[in-house]
């Protein structure tokens, strides 16, 4: 809990909530802008909220997590603290004290988003209203590929002091996770970005003869989310080790 | 003297070979636009103007300007890290030199990506089997997008020399490139430097620009350039305020 409380001592003056109110404003702006060609009252207007928002996500906050875990690993690499820190903490704790911070930051950001939906949602009077518990299943499907996104940038950041290797990765990911949603399930599972689509229970039906689009739910992919937890314990262990054993 | 501050970013430039990004990046794009375009050959009209869109919709609207944001993050680290302000303003080279050298850098960095997206485009093309050359129309293209950027680079690197924080201006290119989406949506793209690349590109496929337009364009990307490379090279004078 120190080691928490500690990186986001380091994180003060740098905007990084800002940043996260930013970043769901931005989301937002966006998914609002879609939502504005419904009607008032549509009956799927929050399926479509909920269709579009992984594929926003995919882009965003797949970069979101890259900047949030450069600019914590940036700053102990800027202040070039981690020799004499390493000497007073284990890398282990340093490790997981960043990956918290990144968690609670990322879970922030989501939380403002997911709320923003809702209150969009009930402000169009869309008839397909989600209740708490979908609200709250469809945030922790947006925080479970972005946090894997996170880790596997940190393990980039923190390997390498010059950042543009890991935020050239963000980007990488975030481009071949918004390229995957039009892929197959099975290329999907290959970029963790993907799983913002994979994990999304909103699908969408284009009928390209009447030019009608509409929205049905599937079952919660609990195959992929294991997948995903799978990706991102395995990422979180080879770095993990990675950085104990990086020389100084 | 005069061109010794743009042989120093080249130098700096040497062991950090960071243009690489600006080659995978269109990479990824390409790879993924054609395979994607063959995918879709039943719903799209086979072609070099749909295979345009599936490489450079993505890449020009969102990652292109995301990427000039952490390289002009880049050119402009070395001198935020610790006193080197000081060091750069003590020097005999005016400020504005340091600061067109990086924007010469950077309309070099983003030439490369753009250069790299045109040949993949030609090679994607003729290896998925579409008949002939595409139409010089699309050197325009590149060409206008190149302009548009150098107006992004001189943004970021303005965002850059106020913000230290290496990340933070990469989120200020996205954030700019989706609203530049929005705008563009409205008609108002001109009006944002982000939004010019993917006006100048036809990505979108909703047509090329009308001499009218294109005169707009020119004047948009040319005032923006100046401006912010003005903007910059007054923040870096006042700089050594801020170095530690």
């Amino acid at each position: 809990m120190r080691a928490l409380s500690l990186e986001f001592a380091k994180l003060r003056r740098k905007n990084v909530w800002l940043i996260c109110l930013g970043v769901a404003a931005l989301c937002l702006m966006w998914v609002a802008t879609d939502a504005a060609r419904a009607a008032q009252g549509a009956p799927d207007g929050t399926a479509s909220l909920l269709y579009m928002t992984p594929l926003v996500n995919a882009i965003v906050l797949t970069l979101f997590a890259a900047v949030v875990s450069s600019r914590l690993c940036e700053t102990d690499h800027e202040a070039q603290a981690l020799k004499e820190l390493l000497c007073l903490q284990r890398p282990g704790s340093l490790f997981a004290a960043k990956l918290a911070c990144s968690l609670v930051l990322i879970t922030a950001t989501v939380a403002l988003e997911t709320a923003g939906i809702a209150a969009l949602a009930s402000y169009k009077g869309f008839a397909d209203q989600v209740g708490i518990a979908g609200l709250a299943a469809f945030a922790a499907c947006q925080i479970g590929p972005t946090f894997t996104v996170a880790a596997v940038v940190q393990a980039v950041a923190l390997r390498w002091e010059n950042q543009f290797a890991s935020l050239a990765l963000g980007l990488s990911l975030s481009l071949a996770g918004l390229f995957s949603l039009f892929f197959p399930p099975a290329v999907q599972r290959l970029v963790p970005s993907g799983y913002f689509g994979l994990l999304s229970c909103v699908r969408m039906d284009w009928d390209s003869v009447a030019h009608v689009t509409s929205f049905y739910t599937v079952p919660f992919a609990w195959g992929d989310a294991a997948l995903l937890a799978a990706i991102c314990a395995a990422v979180i262990a080879v770095s993990a080790t990675w950085f104990s054993r990086k020389e100084l | 003297m005069r061109t010794q501050p743009l042989r120093a970013e080249v130098d700096k430039l040497r062991r950090a070979p960071i243009w690489i990004a600006y080659a995978v990046l269109p990479l990824i794009a390409a790879t993924i636009g054609t395979f994607n375009y063959q995918q879709n050959l039943g719903v799209l009209t086979p072609g070099w103007e749909n295979l345009w869109a599936q490489h450079t919709l993505f890449e020009l609207c969102f990652f292109l300007p995301a990427l000039v944001g952490a390289g002009c993050s880049w050119l402009m680290g070395l001198e935020h890290a610790g006193s080197n302000w000081n060091q750069v303003l003590a020097s005999p080279v005016a400020t504005w030199r340091v600061v067109v050298a990086k924007l010469v850098v950077g309309a070099g960095m983003l030439g490369v990506a753009l250069a790299v997206t045109g040949a993949l485009f030609v090679a994607c093309g003729k290896a998925v089997g579409i008949a002939g050359l595409p139409s010089a129309n699309y050197v325009v293209y590149l060409l206008l997008s190149w302009m548009g950027g150098v107006a992004v680079v001189a943004v970021q690197l303005l965002v850059s020399s106020l913000v230290r924080s290496f990340a933070a201006p990469v989120g200020v290119a996205l954030g700019g490139a989706v609203m530049g989406l929005l705008l563009t949506a409205k008609g108002w793209g001109l009006w944002w430097p982000w939004a010019l690349m993917q006006l100048a590109s036809n990505s979108n496929g909703s047509g090329a620009l009308s001499p009218a337009e294109l005169a707009s364009f020119v004047a948009a990307s040319v005032l923006f350039s100046a401006a912010a490379t003005a903007a910059c090279a007054w923040v870096v004078s006042r700089a050594a305020a801020v170095s530690e």
